[in-house]
């Protein structure tokens, strides 16, 4: 059988397995060892199954995943998303709308603490979704400021997604973290500004300002402040590698909630064994993505689809353009993390070759993969919120999410076109 | 809503009783295996920020630390894999198989974890392999020059138990006694 037979026949089962609920990891394992097979018989096929797994788990450098996992579930189980809502919606309750912005606020403070876009819908759905409503939201205005403003999870640091692309790309995590900084605030703004452009007059008026609550507000949030603070400040200033961060961050989240009340023995086990969950899952696909990797390279799939790319001379704006259609395309079956894990050792080297830089691609990639939590048929996010408030439809949940669609693609061509945005940040560090 | 149970319903025939009772126990142990294996993860958890004090405080970091922390959690994963395997909670396409009645339906999860325990038997006999060679060829940790096979040993372990674990899961499809639906696989995914 030729190379390209092997590739496409390879492609094909895995599409096939993924389809038929296999789960991704596995499909991509099995297709891996055996597309390698094929082409360099079973033998050293084989022998990847006893060299590559045993090397994922035992890695040091994946460790910091169930450590940010670990994070983002302590942070939820101790209830530190109701303060960062209460917070907001002293400072910004004043406006017209000033709950859902006090929303969005609150998913990026809870966001800077856990790297799970859905995590993040999940808890805000069960805070935000009862005031807002008992204050007059529309339904749809509602779940659209919760599934938009849970996507910025992903984005603002620390993100698991963006430390699994660090991984498979080689590229340091710090430094992608520090990068989705200002895209992150970015899109806090744009999603504040959505809210007020897109629903302005349906939105209820605002309450009355009082300074002197507001400031007092501050002290409920000091948890998450320290913890941002002191991961992000300690990756930036280069104290810590961001493993020692993560472990240190979910260390601290721990003690936090156990000081305050808020975990007891039972919690922090359950903590753990959520947390534990995850990483499972996580390093299930990551264990098949490096052996489908071998497939890869021996197929030599990514080079010859970057020379058809290439060939095309859609220049390279056009072929980036084309890259991230598909992923958003891709994000109608695929979720998020393992459309990463799948897809970027396929595209990131034509990206490469193309010039673009790999941390601005990072942001950029993670961006185009939050759309498709909010969009469908998948959209993540919103099923999250639509099973946790039954009453609500998914289609009146996705058309509240569409100015907010609409503002993450004008960010995305924001930051395509101004990539310093992404970079300037990143490169203080250097 | 207890009155939707059908358990509560009817009393089940004599022949249901002791399968429900294995399946509670299974329940138990996939419970169980998940609790040392969270701890585990927790130890490494204290272990990596116990070296870097140790390390950025007194320029002491703990001896084998590193080896330490990335077999044990290692470990936890694999053990892990075993409790994920029986529940069917890991991260799959639901698309197809959510729109299909429920034979179809069945046929689909019961080739998916067939597939997932042919990878899982190939992994346990590849995998032993290699945890025999670092006993002949004595590979040990970096710092104290501990043979590392035993924890090695512990990962491969965890993938041995997943071969019942999966089974058992397998079993309970094919038996009309379980899915691939359960709640736990949004619970996996939410937290991505």
């Amino acid at each position: 059988m030729s190379g390209d037979l092997i590739a496409i026949s390879g492609f094909a089962a895995l599409f096939a397995m993924i389809i038929l609920r296999v789960p991704i990891g596995i499909a991509m394992g099995l297709v891996g060892v055996g597309g390698f097979a094929a082409v360099a018989g079973w033998k050293p096929a084989l022998n990847l199954l006893a060299q590559s797994p045993i090397r994922t788990v035992g890695d040091f450098n994946l460790t910091l995943i169930p450590f940010f996992v670990l994070m983002g579930v302590l942070a939820t189980n101790s209830g530190m998303s109701r303060e960062l809502f209460r917070t907001g919606r002293h400072w910004f309750g004043f406006m017209r709308g000033g709950m859902a912005m006090s929303t969005v606020g609150a998913c990026a403070g809870f966001a800077a603490i856990c790297g799970s876009s859905v995590a993040t819908a999940a808890t805000m759905t069960k805070i935000a979704l009862p005031e807002m409503k008992q204050a007059g939201y529309p339904d749809d205005v509602t779940t659209g400021v919760i599934a938009a403003g849970g996507t910025l999870g992903i984005l603002i640091p620390p993100s698991v997604v963006l430390a699994v692309y660090g991984y498979i790309t080689e590229q340091d995590v710090g430094v992608l973290f520090i990068a989705g900084i200002v895209p992150g605030a970015l899109a806090i703004i744009m999603y504040m500004l959505a809210v007020r452009i897109a629903y302005g007059r349906r939105l209820p008026a605002g309450e009355r300002f009082h300074l002197g609550e507001a400031i007092r507000s501050l002290s409920g949030v000091w948890a998450v402040m320290l913890l941002f603070f002191l991961i992000i400040g300690s990756i930036y200033f280069g104290f810590t590698t961001a493993t020692e961060a993560a472990a240190v961050g979910s260390f601290l989240t721990a003690l936090i909630g156990i000081l305050r009340g808020r975990l007891n023995a039972r919690r922090l086990l359950d903590s753990l064994v959520e947390a534990l969950r995850t990483s499972v899952a996580i390093y299930t696909i990551l264990i098949g993505a490096i052996l489908f990797g071998y497939f890869l390279a021996i197929t030599q799939s990514p080079q010859k689809i970057t020379a058809w790319l290439v060939a095309l001379d859609f220049g390279a704006y056009g072929t980036l353009a084309l890259i991230l259609v598909f992923f958003v395309v891709m994000g109608c079956i695929l979720d998020a993390m393992a459309m990463i894990i799948l897809l970027v050792p396929i595209v990131y080297p034509i990206v490469i070759q193309l010039g673009f830089d790999p941390i601005w691609f990072g942001v950029i990639i993670v961006m185009t993969v939050e759309l498709g939590l909010i969009t469908p048929p998948v959209g993540m996010n919103v099923f999250v919120i639509n099973s946790i408030a039954r009453d609500i439809s998914l289609g009146t949940i996705f058309r509240g999410v569409l100015p907010f669609v609409g503002a993450d693609i004008i960010r995305l061509i924001l930051l395509v076109l101004f990539p310093a945005l992404v970079l300037w940040l990143p490169e203080t560090m250097r | 809503m207890p009155g939707s149970d059908p358990s509560r319903r009817a009393p089940k025939a004599p022949a249901e009783l002791p399968m429900m009772k294995l399946q509670r126990i299974l329940e138990r142990i996939a419970h169980g295996i998940e609790i040392v294996a969270g701890l585990i993860m927790g130890l490494v958890t204290v272990l990596v920020v116990a070296s870097a004090l140790g390390r950025y405080l007194f320029a002491y970091p703990l001896p084998d630390a590193f080896d330490m922390s990335r077999l044990l959690l290692g470990a936890a994963i694999m053990w892990g894999f075993a409790s994920v395997g029986y529940r069917g909670s890991h991260i799959k396409v639901d698309l197809l198989a959510e729109h299909l009645p429920k034979t179809p339906r069945r046929w689909i999860d019961a080739f998916a974890w067939s597939v997932l325990l042919i990878f899982t038997l190939l992994l346990a006999w590849k995998m032993f392999g290699r945890v025999s060679s670092a006993a002949v060829s004595n590979e040990s940790t970096m710092d104290l020059r501990l043979p590392a096979w035993p924890m090695m040993g512990l990962i491969w372990l965890g993938v041995a138990v997943s071969i019942p674990a999966i089974l058992a899961r397998l079993i309970l499809i094919v038996s009309g006694r379980g899915s691939l639906d359960h709640y736990e696989s949004l619970d996996v995914k939410d937290e991505i």
